[in-house]
C-alpha cells in the first residue's frame, strides 16, 4: 500500500506541475470563440495581463487561486482538465469494473444487477452479449411500446396518413391530423425515454443515443413535418444502423426526408444551391469542423447534391435530374461525374475517408471512456475502423476491450447529461412507467430536449456543456420529486421499495443504499447527511436518504 | 533585402498593427479600461430583450409619408391619422400603441436604428436567431453567444456571482457558452438540502487543502484517521473520480451561491412602478431589481415572443397592437422604475429579422430581412434615428420584397459592448472575420465610466 501512495505522490506532483503550467487562454479558448485562423486573438481583458501578481504566486497561492476560480464561476472543467489523465492508481476490482461497464455501456444499474453480474461471472460476458444485441430477448418492453403508444411500428407512409389532415394551427386545434400530431410531437421523445430505462439491449440504447446525437435532427414546432418524418428517422437510420456500418448510416441519413429538410437540401438546386448540407455532412458526420476540406470543397460538394431531394406526398427520397447542376466537380481532389452516381460517390468517398475513421473515433472514445481520450488510444481505434470498413460493431468492441476503458483514470470521470442522469435515476428505482411525456418534458427544460435540439451540431458531448448553474438543482429536485410521488408519469416500483424496506433502517439502509446505487466514495458532505438522516429519521428513513443519493454529486458522475 | 526596405516593411506592418483597433481610431482613446472589479456601485449593464418570431417593424416605426407604405399593405397598415408624432416628422409616425415611449424618444432617450439586422440572407427563424444571438452571421461553429462570450473573455479570478442573469428557466443562445450564467426560475423547494449536499466539503482537494498539503491528491495523510471512505483501502479513495465530483461540487456549490445572491438581491429591491403583468413586464420588473441591487449584474436577457404574424396580424388594433403596447409599457415602466440608474443601463430590442413590406392573402406578412434595433437609455447621443433609411420604392427594397439591412447589428453590439463596458471587441477578435469600416460604425453611444 505504501508502494502505491507513493507513486501516487509522485504522480500528483507531476500532475499539479501540469495543472501550473496551462496557460491562462489557451488553443480552446480560441476554438470556442470559433477562430478563423487568426493568429493572434487573445483576448486583452484576460486574466494573465490584469494581474501583475500572477508570476509571483507560490504554487500554494497560485492553486488557491485557481480554485477560487473555479467557485466563482470564472473557470470551467475543461481548465482542469488535463489532470485527470494523469492519475493513476491499483487496477480496478471486479466490482468496479462491473460498475464501469454499467456506467458506459448501460445507463446504469438496476436494484440488484451488480450483485447478479457478479454471480454471473463478472463483466465480460455481459458486456459480450449487448455487443450482439439481436441475442438479447426484449420482447416484454416491445409488447409494451406496441400497446402504449398506437403509432408504434408505422411505416412512414402510414405515419404520414396519420397526421396528413393536420392544418397551420399547431394548438387547440382538435381534428385528427392535429390531435395525432401533437401526440407524435410528445411520444417520441417519450418512447425514446422508455426504451433508454427498461430495455434489456442497453449497449444498443447507450449507441443509439450517440447516433441520434451525432446525426441530430430537429422535430421543430408541432405543426412541421418534421414531427412524423423524425420519428420514421430515428428507426430506420439510427436504430437501423448504429450496429451496422457507418457508410449506410451515412448514407441512410443523406436521403432520408428529415435530414433533407432539415439541413435543407431537399431545396437546394440548380441555379439556387444551399450548401447548408453540404457544409455540415463534412464538418459535423463525418470529417470534423475545418479538417481535410475548404471552401471550395463545400460549394462542389453541394454542386454535387443538388437533385437530391424527396417527393412530399410519398416522403420517398428522389433525384431530380432538372434540379441538379450539370457537369463534373471536384471534392477533395477527386472528380465526381454528373448525375446521382456522383452525389452517391461523394458520399461513400466521405464515410471511407481516413479523417472520417478518426474524428468519428475520438467522438465515439469521447464518449464511452474519458471527455479526453488518449491521442493513441484514437489512433488505434480509428485504424480498427479504416480496417473493418467502418463496422461500428467491431469499433464499439475494440473500445470495450481496449485496456482504457478498465483503467482507473477513467473509473466514474465523466459527468452525465441530462438524459443520462435522468435515465440512470429512473433505473436505479426500477421506476415504474405509466406516462414518460413529464419526465420526457423535464429533461428538455435541463437543456436536453429528445429531438428538439435546434442546432445541427447535436448536444455537447463534453462536461463542460452541463455544469451550467442551475442543471444540478433541477436534477436534484427531479430525484427528491420522483420518491416523493410528485413526477407524474413515473414512480419507483413496489418492488424496488420493498427491497429498499429490506435493508432495515438508519446505518444498516444507508450503508446498503450506498451499495445499491452508487457503489464508491460519496464525499464528506453527503456522507454526513446521510449520517444525520439514518441517524434522525429512524425506520421511515429512505423517503430522505434516496434523494439525497440520487441527488448528489457522486450520482451525477459515470 | 536592404536595410532601408527592411525600415519600410516593418513600419508598413506596424502600421497595420495599430490600424487594427477601430474605437482608438474613433474615438482617441487606447486599450479599454478593466471591467468588474467588485466595488459595491452600478456596472454598466447591457439588457438585450429579444422579440422572438420576427417583429413587423414597420408596424412599430411607421413610414406615414411613403404612399409606397399604403400601396402595400391594408388591413396591417397604421392609418396616417392614427400615428402619433416621432420628432415631429412628416414621413415618420408612431404606432399609437407606443404613445408611453413617445416623450423618451422626444428626449432621445429611446432611438431606432432603422434597416439594421444580419448580413446573412436566411430567412429561417432559427438559423436568424443563433447567428444573431451568436453574433456570427453564417458560422455554424461559434456557439457561444454573443452575452456569454463577452462574460467569458472579460472574466477575472473574483468575478461577481451575477455579472449575467436570465430569468426564464432556460438560458436564451445569447447567455449560452463556457461562462457560468443563471437562469433565474432554476431553483428547488429544497435549497438547504441541496446546498449541504453541494458543500464544498465534498471536495477531496479541498479537505486535502485544510490538512495543510496543497497537493491533491497527495495528501493520503491529511484524510487518515477520518474514517471517511468506510470499507475501501486510501489509496483507492483518491483518483479521477474524486476529480469529477470535485467538479461536479463545485458546480453545485457555484449554482448555489448564484442562486442566493439573485434572492438576496430580489429580496432587497422592490419596483417601484407597476410592469404590465407577465410576458416581457415580468421579467423586466426582475431584471431592474437585480440592477438597483448594485451586485455587478453587467447582462441581462429578457426574451418576449409571438411575432410570427403571418396571419391575423391587424392593424392598431388586434394581435401586433397588442403585442407592441406590451412591449412599449414594459420598456417605459423598466424606464421609470430605473431612473437615473438608465445613465449606466443600455437596452437593445431586437428581433432576428422584419417582415415582408408586403401583406399577405391572410392579413399578415411573411419573413422579411431588415428591421429595426430599438435602444434605450441615458447615455445615448440624441439623434430622432440612427442607421440608413433608404425609402420603400421598390427597386430600393432588397428581392423587391424586404427592408435592406445597411447596419449590421455587431456594429450595435460591438459599439454597445465598448462605451459601456470598455470591451473592444475588435481588439481580441470577438467577432470572427468580421470587421467594420470606420464608416460602418453608428457612433450612437457616449462613453459610461465604468
Amino acid at each position: 500500500m505504501t508502494k502505491w501512495s507513493n507513486l501516487f505522490k509522485v504522480v500528483m506532483i507531476l500532475a499539479i506541475a501540469t495543472l501550473l503550467a496551462i496557460p491562462v487562454i489557451g488553443q480552446d479558448d480560441l476554438d470556442a470563440i470559433g477562430d478563423l485562423g487568426k493568429k493572434d486573438s487573445r483576448p486583452s481583458g484576460a486574466v494573465k495581463t490584469d494581474n501583475p501578481n500572477h508570476k509571483k504566486l507560490s504554487k500554494d497561492e497560485a492553486l488557491r487561486v485557481r480554485i477560487m476560480e473555479i467557485m466563482s464561476g470564472a473557470r470551467t472543467m475543461d481548465d482542469l482538465a488535463p489532470i485527470s489523465q494523469q492519475i493513476v492508481g491499483p487496477p480496478l476490482d471486479e466490482k468496479e469494473k462491473i460498475y464501469q461497464a454499467l456506467n458506459r455501456m448501460a445507463f446504469g444499474a438496476t436494484p440488484g444487477q451488480v450483485e447478479r453480474m457478479m454471480d454471473e461471472g463478472g463483466w465480460e460476458s455481459w458486456a459480450m452479449a449487448q455487443l450482439d444485441p439481436e441475442s438479447i430477448n426484449d420482447t416484454k418492453l416491445e409488447d409494451e411500446l406496441g400497446s402504449k403508444y398506437p403509432w408504434y411500428g408505422m411505416t412512414i407512409t402510414q405515419l404520414h396518413k396519420r397526421v396528413a389532415d393536420q392544418c397551420e394551427r399547431e394548438t387547440m386545434c382538435d381534428r385528427p391530423g392535429c390531435a395525432n400530431k401533437r401526440e407524435l410531437y410528445g411520444d417520441l421523445p417519450a418512447v425514446i425515454l422508455h426504451r433508454a430505462v427498461k430495455s434489456e439491449r442497453q449497449f444498443f440504447e447507450v449507441m443509439a443515443e450517440f447516433w441520434r446525437n451525432h446525426f441530430a435532427v430537429d422535430q421543430r414546432l408541432v405543426s412541421s413535418r418534421m414531427v412524423y418524418t423524425t420519428t420514421d428517422y430515428e428507426e430506420n437510420v439510427i436504430r437501423k444502423h448504429a450496429f451496422g456500418k457507418f457508410d449506410d448510416l451515412l448514407m441512410a441519413s443523406a436521403k432520408h426526408p428529415a435530414m433533407l429538410e432539415f439541413l435543407d437540401n431537399w431545396i437546394s438546386r440548380k441555379g439556387a444551391w444551399n450548401e447548408n448540407y453540404a457544409r455540415e455532412i463534412m464538418e459535423l458526420h463525418t470529417l470534423g469542423a475545418d479538417r481535410y476540406y475548404n471552401e471550395r470543397d463545400v460549394l462542389e460538394l453541394t454542386r454535387a447534391l443538388t437533385g437530391w431531394t424527396f417527393n412530399p406526398s410519398n416522403d420517398r427520397f428522389v433525384f431530380k435530374p432538372n434540379n441538379h447542376e450539370p457537369g463534373m466537380k471536384m471534392v477533395l481532389g477527386k472528380r465526381i461525374p454528373e448525375g446521382y452516381n456522383g452525389g452517391e460517390y461523394a458520399v461513400n468517398m466521405l464515410a471511407k475517408h481516413r479523417g472520417t475513421a478518426t474524428f468519428i473515433s475520438e467522438k465515439l472514445c469521447r464518449y464511452l471512456i474519458n471527455d479526453h481520450p488518449p491521442k493513441a488510444l484514437v489512433n488505434k481505434i480509428a485504424g480498427k475502423f479504416k480496417s473493418s470498413n467502418g463496422d461500428l460493431k467491431k469499433v464499439y468492441e475494440a473500445i470495450i476491450t481496449s485496456p482504457e476503458f478498465m483503467q482507473r483514470a477513467n473509473y466514474r470521470s465523466k459527468f452525465k447529461t441530462p438524459f443520462e442522469s435522468t435515465v440512470s435515476t429512473l433505473r436505479a428505482v426500477d421506476a415504474q412507467i405509466s406516462d414518460m411525456r413529464p419526465t420526457a418534458r423535464l429533461v428538455g427544460e435541463m437543456g436536453q430536449a429528445i429531438y428538439n435540439c435546434p442546432d445541427p451540431t447535436g448536444y455537447y458531448d463534453q462536461a463542460e456543456a452541463w455544469l451550467d448553474s442551475g442543471v444540478l438543482t433541477r436534477r436534484w429536485d427531479y430525484a427528491w420529486k420522483l420518491i416523493r410521488g410528485n413526477i407524474n408519469g413515473v414512480a419507483p416500483s413496489q418492488k424496488f421499495l420493498a427491497r429498499v424496506h429490506e435493508m432495515g433502517s438508519g446505518e444498516k439502509a444507508k450503508d446498503a443504499l450506498i451499495a445499491e446505487l452508487i457503489g464508491a466514495d460519496l464525499g464528506t458532505a453527503t456522507d454526513k447527511m446521510l449520517d444525520d438522516i439514518a441517524k434522525t429519521s429512524g425506520g421511515s428513513s429512505s423517503n430522505t436518504l434516496l434523494p439525497v443519493l440520487l441527488g448528489s454529486p457522486a450520482f451525477q458522475q459515470q | 533585402m536592404d536595410r532601408r526596405q527592411f525600415l519600410q516593411n516593418t513600419s508598413a506592418a506596424i502600421a497595420a498593427a495599430s490600424a487594427t483597433n477601430v474605437f482608438a481610431q474613433a474615438d482617441g482613446s487606447e486599450s479599454p479600461p478593466p471591467v468588474n472589479q467588485l466595488d459595491n456601485k452600478q456596472k454598466p449593464t447591457i439588457v438585450s430583450v429579444y422579440l422572438r418570431g420576427g417583429a413587423d417593424s414597420l408596424s412599430f416605426l411607421v413610414p406615414k409619408g411613403d404612399d409606397a407604405y399604403y400601396s402595400y399593405r391594408r388591413g396591417t397598415a397604421i392609418p396616417k391619422g392614427d400615428c402619433i408624432d416621432f420628432h415631429k416628422s412628416p414621413y415618420f409616425g408612431l404606432n399609437p400603441n407606443m404613445a408611453s415611449l413617445a416623450p423618451l424618444m422626444e428626449e432621445g432617450r429611446v432611438i431606432p436604428i432603422v434597416n439594421s439586422g444580419s448580413t446573412h440572407g436566411t430567412r429561417s427563424h432559427f438559423d436568424a436567431q443563433d447567428y444573431m444571438e451568436r453574433a456570427a452571421p453564417g458560422l455554424k461553429s461559434v456557439r457561444q453567444g454573443w452575452l456569454n462570450r463577452y462574460l467569458y473573455m472579460s472574466k477575472k479570478p473574483y468575478d461577481a456571482p451575477l455579472r449575467g442573469i436570465a430569468v426564464r428557466r432556460t438560458l436564451p443562445r445569447a447567455l449560452r457558452g463556457r461562462y457560468p450564467v443563471l437562469a433565474g426560475y432554476n431553483s428547488t423547494d429544497h435549497m438547504d438540502m441541496f446546498e449541504a449536499l453541494y458543500a464544498e466539503t465534498n471536495m477531496v482537494n479541498k479537505t486535502a487543502r485544510e490538512g495543510g498539503s496543497i497537493v491533491k491528491g497527495a495528501s493520503l495523510d491529511a484524510i487518515e484517521g477520518q474514517d471517511r471512505i468506510k470499507g475501501m483501502e486510501r489509496d483507492k479513495a483518491l483518483r479521477t473520480s474524486d476529480m469529477a465530483r470535485d467538479i461536479i461540487t463545485e458546480s453545485g456549490t457555484a449554482a448555489v451561491k448564484r442562486l442566493k445572491a439573485l434572492q438576496e438581491a430580489l429580496s432587497g429591491q422592490r419596483n417601484n412602478v407597476n410592469y404590465p403583468r407577465g410576458g416581457l413586464g415580468g421579467q423586466l420588473a426582475q431584471i431592474a431589481k437585480v440592477i438597483k441591487a448594485n451586485v455587478g449584474l453587467e447582462v441581462a436577457q429578457a426574451d418576449y415572443g409571438g411575432w410570427d404574424t403571418h396571419s391575423g396580424q391587424g392593424g392598431v388594433n388586434g394581435r401586433m397592437g397588442r403585442s407592441v403596447k406590451h412591449v412599449a409599457d414594459s420598456l417605459r415602466a423598466f424606464h421609470d422604475d430605473l431612473g437615473d440608474r438608465m445613465d449606466r443601463v443600455l437596452v437593445l430590442v431586437m428581433s432576428e429579422f422584419g417582415r415582408t413590406v408586403h401583406e399577405n392573402g391572410n392579413n399578415g406578412t411573411d419573413h422579411g430581412h431588415g428591421g429595426i434595433i430599438w435602444a434605450m437609455g441615458g447615455m445615448m447621443k440624441p439623434a430622432p434615428m440612427y442607421g440608413k433609411w433608404t425609402g420603400m420604392a421598390t427597386e430600393k427594397l432588397k428581392y423587391r420584397r424586404f427592408m435592406p439591412v445597411h447596419t449590421d447589428f455587431r456594429v450595435v453590439f460591438a459599439e454597445s459592448l465598448y462605451y459601456l463596458m470598455g470591451f473592444d471587441a475588435f481588439k481580441v477578435d470577438y467577432f470572427p472575420g468580421y470587421r467594420p469600416s470606420k464608416g460602418q460604425l453608428l457612433n450612437f453611444l457616449n462613453k459610461v465610466e465604468t
